[in-house]
């Protein structure tokens, strides 16, 4: 490792990162810094799209093309930055109520079109930055700041909803299991297409339910289960288990990503090449 | 100012655009300037469908209120359309149709078998191609023309082409037959304007406002443009989706108009030249992907093409509605730039100057037009394509080498500042895979260099970043300034209005964007009757250029002509420089303002 040029450290900048003591995000982050390093992807080619949340705040504390974007935009702007330059490795990072609330339309459609980016959801089941309010992943009888009397609302099934989107990596890890996350982004990140990694994160300050012990007793690893991660029924099995909570890779399969499908980008990418303004050709229709 | 205009009506599905853009084409070849304006409205088939054709042996840049020359393909569109015919006009129509009671002594009506001579052609579908045999007859015009515009069309060879060359060729020969077009009345007046034509050199093109403004950014170097269909920008969409293997230009259509703005933006980011398009519905969702652009600092271009709103309103008609909206779009104070091309000649221009604008000051820019201008198509020189603004992509690095030999290692020492306090407001940007210029787009504020405690060293591989979240209240306070300075520095750069007509006028009419052509059309009615009438016409909306109000005291009497219910511009000018323009020619129906509206009008204001 030693001999590496880039160090987990080396992807860390000098803004300490601003969550309350305990909290999951940082086993995410050292996990992201983890498979950079371990991959020695250089800094400047990933450009990590944040969300808008405690896990969005990741923003300042990692080395590379960062964009903080908007509350559950993360998606359309990865999207943008892969048409662009189809060299760089993409990456978003955002809270659950951000990607799977204001901006699951998003996570449907990318899912859909394969575009190579990968997503890693620091999933809480709530909506922390704003102080604890219910999430599209809240359990029935969840209280919050909006659910007093326990969340009415079921919950979404990212992966189940992932898996039937069309996205070609789905994956699910946990804060706490550092070792085993940083190798799922590892797969994430040399996997071609949409990877999806829904991360189990503690958050100490609001969710007194679904804490680290609470976790600890629930998950079991794929990979130790025999899990086949070609099989898509299987994965589906899997993603609606909810007494046990598997953790590992639930599907990966090979399909054309969005970028490849245009003639255009089959050699460089876009941002060295240039426009045709071809006049004449373009002219004749209007004679 | 010589002047026929021809209106084809009927149902959606009948093949009315088609036919009219073949007729248009007819007279373009033949050295006419040419004005097609087409209604339609929100359904596939049915409804009522008209196509008009303004021609002139001069300029001409907006539709009659009234046709000389009427081809109804079914009673109900002729009845539709009584009201909206010239006295002694023309009206073709099918034999078996019922006439309208209203019609008048004078009108000339020609039944023709158009459907039985089609179905002998080939098939009912082609009545429009016999009808348009017929009329050139009429109208005296060669056959040849009309072949080749057919063949441009169809095809040389294949069935369909066949049959519509044979539909065309009938249509002429009945009139040959059964018609003495010598009882026409008027129609010589049409034929002498025709002849003025032969000596006018053809290089023109037919063209509408929004493929001019697509063949803008293609002209501009646009890389990545990004939309979801929404009427009337769609046909940017299409145009460019169906040049993407010309152009080298990848076209995405997000799930929404929210990703779709988004998109654009982190292609901008990336490096790109990006634009996005949209009419109110779809910016409307757009405007927090604004704010974004605003904060980030990102260069994009917008092309909003305006319908009646609000909500859903009447999607296929027109109005210039949306330019408060657009003004104020977006939460939160940052700079914009707003242009509003009055023809399609200035949509390509306008829509390179947009590019080099939003590069130059990392804003977002505006081509606002509407259905009227995006959707009728002009006759133009093809030379107006041949001029093509330098490309200036602004302070933007894109390679090791390029960002030392900047200033910036010495002015921060060794630290790329992303949002670098420069005294004009504009920062050097790098993009993505530029190996010494990580920085944070950042879209909560950040602080000038962000590394007070950073460790970045320009020179090696591995670099800090900017653009550190940052709260305090002087770096608030900067950083706000400092994106307003974009714009006070833009504004020095925007010329004045342009003048139309006589520099000594008794009265000027105030217009912007599309209205140019109704307003221009207006005072070549009335130079006949040697009135002393211009116009001023506005393509750089926001920001408006710093003497206007000084230029505005010359005139003697200004009359604001916009397509809305609230005078939006007229509030604009009011707001900036505290000048109400009293007379107000407001039209808000889903139509454009008709020339002989604002005679009438500018009548009503002078007793
Ligand atoms: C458009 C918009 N709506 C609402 C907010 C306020 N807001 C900020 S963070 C947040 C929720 C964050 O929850 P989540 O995405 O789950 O991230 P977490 O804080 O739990 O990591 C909300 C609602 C916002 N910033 N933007
Ligand atoms: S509130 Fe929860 S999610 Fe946010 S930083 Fe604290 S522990 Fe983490």
């Amino acid at each position: 490792m030693s001999s590496q040029k880039f160090t987990p450290q080396f992807y860390t900048t000098s803004y300490l990162p601003t969550w309350c003591p305990g909290c999951g995000d940082f086993g995410i982050l050292a996990a992201i810094k983890n498979a950079l390093s371990e991959l020695q992807i250089s800094p400047h080619s990933i450009v990590i799209v944040y969300g808008i949340g405690c896990a969005g705040n990741m923003n300042n504390n990692i080395k590379c093309y960062a964009f903080h974007s908007l509350h559950g935009r993360t998606l359309p702007v990865a999207v943008g930055v892969k048409l662009a330059n189809k060299n760089l490795k993409v990456i978003t990072v955002a809270g659950d109520g951000d990607y799977y609330g204001e901006g699951g339309n998003h996570f449907l459609h990318t899912a859909r079109y394969n575009a190579d980016i990968l997503s890693i959801v620091c999933n809480n089941r709530l909506f922390s930055l704003t102080t604890g309010q219910s999430s599209p992943t809240s359990e029935i009888g969840m209280i919050s700041k909006t659910t007093p009397y326990g969340e009415i609302k079921q919950p979404l099934n990212p992966i189940a909803l992932s898996l039937a989107a069309g996205a070609t990596f789905v994956a699910r890890g946990a804060a706490f299991e550092i070792p085993h996350l940083t190798d799922l982004i590892k797969q994430g990140l040399e996997h071609k297409g949409f990877a999806h990694i829904d991360v189990f994160q503690q958050c100490v300050t609001f969710n007194k339910t679904q804490t680290v012990e609470w976790y600890k007793e629930k998950i079991y690893k794929l990979e130790e289960a025999g899990h086949d991660t070609n099989n898509f029924k299987a994965a589906l099995d899997k993603s609606l288990e909810t007494e046990k909570l598997p953790i590992g890779v639930f599907y990966e399969t090979e399909k054309p990503s969005y970028e490849d499908g245009f003639e255009q980008l089959q050699g460089k990418p876009l941002v060295e090449q240039k426009t045709n303004y071809a006049k004449e050709e373009l002219m004749k229709e209007f004679m | 100012m010589n002047n026929i205009s021809i209106k084809i009506a009927g149902p959606a599905g009948f093949g009315i655009k088609v036919t009219g853009q073949i007729l248009a084409k007819v007279f373009l070849r033949l050295g006419a300037d040419v004005f097609a304006y087409t209604e339609y409205p929100s359904l596939i088939r049915g409804g009522h469908n008209t196509y008009q054709i303004d021609i002139s042996d001069t300029d001409v840049s907006s539709p009659s209120e009234k046709t000389d020359i009427l081809i109804a393909f079914t009673s109900e569109a002729l009845s539709k359309e009584i009201n909206n015919i010239n006295n002694e006009a023309i009206v073709i129509c099918d034999e078996k149709i019922t006439l309208d009671s209203r019609l008048r002594e004078n009108d000339k009506v020609v039944m023709a078998p158009l459907v039985e001579i089609a179905k002998n052609a080939g098939g009912e579908l082609m009545k429009n191609t016999v009808a348009l045999g017929l009329l050139l007859k009429i109208l005296n015009l060669p056959l040849e023309k009309a072949n080749e515009v057919l063949a441009d069309t169809f095809g040389n060879k294949g069935e369909v082409a066949e049959q519509n060359k044979k539909a065309l060729k009938e249509g002429y020969e009945w009139t040959l037959k059964h018609l003495n077009t010598k009882t026409l009345k008027h129609l010589n007046i049409f034929l002498n304007s025709l002849k003025l034509l032969k000596d006018k050199n053809n290089d023109g093109l037919l063209i509408t406002g929004n493929q001019a403004c697509a063949l803008g950014a293609i002209a501009a170097g646009c890389q990545i443009y990004s939309a979801y269909p929404m009427t009337p920008a769609t046909e940017i969409l299409h145009y460019l989706e169906a040049k993407q293997k010309i152009t080298n230009m990848i076209i995405h259509q997000g799930e929404d108009e929210i990703a779709v703005i988004h998109s654009a933006l982190g292609a901008s980011f990336a490096g790109a030249r990006t634009a996005c398009g949209t009419s109110g519905g779809g910016f409307a969702l757009m405007t927090e992907g604004l704010s974004l652009a605003g904060q980030l600092e990102l260069p994009i271009v917008i092309f909003e093409v305006m319908r009646p709103g609000p909500a859903t309103g009447l999607p296929t008609w027109t109005e210039q509605g949306d330019l408060s909206f657009v003004l104020t779009a977006g939460h939160g104070d940052f700079p914009r730039a707003v242009l509003a091309p009055g023809n399609p000649a200035d949509c390509f221009k306008l829509t390179q100057t947009a590019f080099n604008i939003a590069d130059k000051y990392q804003i977002p820019v505006f081509v606002l037009s509407d259905k009227f201008l995006g959707e009728s198509a002009y006759s133009i020189s093809a030379e107006i394509f041949d001029k093509i603004e330098l490309i200036d992509r602004g302070r933007i690095i894109k390679s090791l080498k390029q960002l030392n030999t900047k200033t910036l290692k010495s002015d921060t020492s060794e630290i790329f500042a992303r949002y670098k306090l420069e005294n004009d407001g504009v920062s050097w940007r790098t993009i993505p895979g530029v190996d010494n210029g990580e920085h944070m787009c950042s879209s909560t504020e950040h602080n000038e260099n962000g590394l007070r405690c950073g460790e970045y060293i320009c020179n090696s591989d591995e670099h800090n970043e900017v653009g550190f979240s940052d709260e305090v209240n002087e770096v608030r306070k900067k950083m706000v300034d400092k994106r307003q300075q974009k714009l006070i520095e833009l504004q020095k750069k925007i010329p004045l209005p342009k003048i139309y007509g006589p520099a000594d006028a008794e009265m000027t009419l105030v217009c912007w964007g599309s209205m140019l052509g109704p307003c221009l059309d207006s005072i070549k009615i009335q130079e006949y009757k040697n009135k002393k009438i211009n116009v001023l016409h506005f393509s750089y909306i926001y920001p408006l250029p710093n003497s206007l109000d000084k230029f505005l005291k010359e005139f003697k009497k200004l009359v604001l002509v916009e397509n809305n219910k609230t005078a939006q511009f007229g509030k604009l000018i009011r707001q900036e420089i505290g000048l109400e323009i009293k007379d107000k020619i407001l039209k808000y129906d889903g139509r454009p303002i008709w020339k002989e509206e604002i005679i009438r009008e500018i009548e009503k204001l002078k007793n």
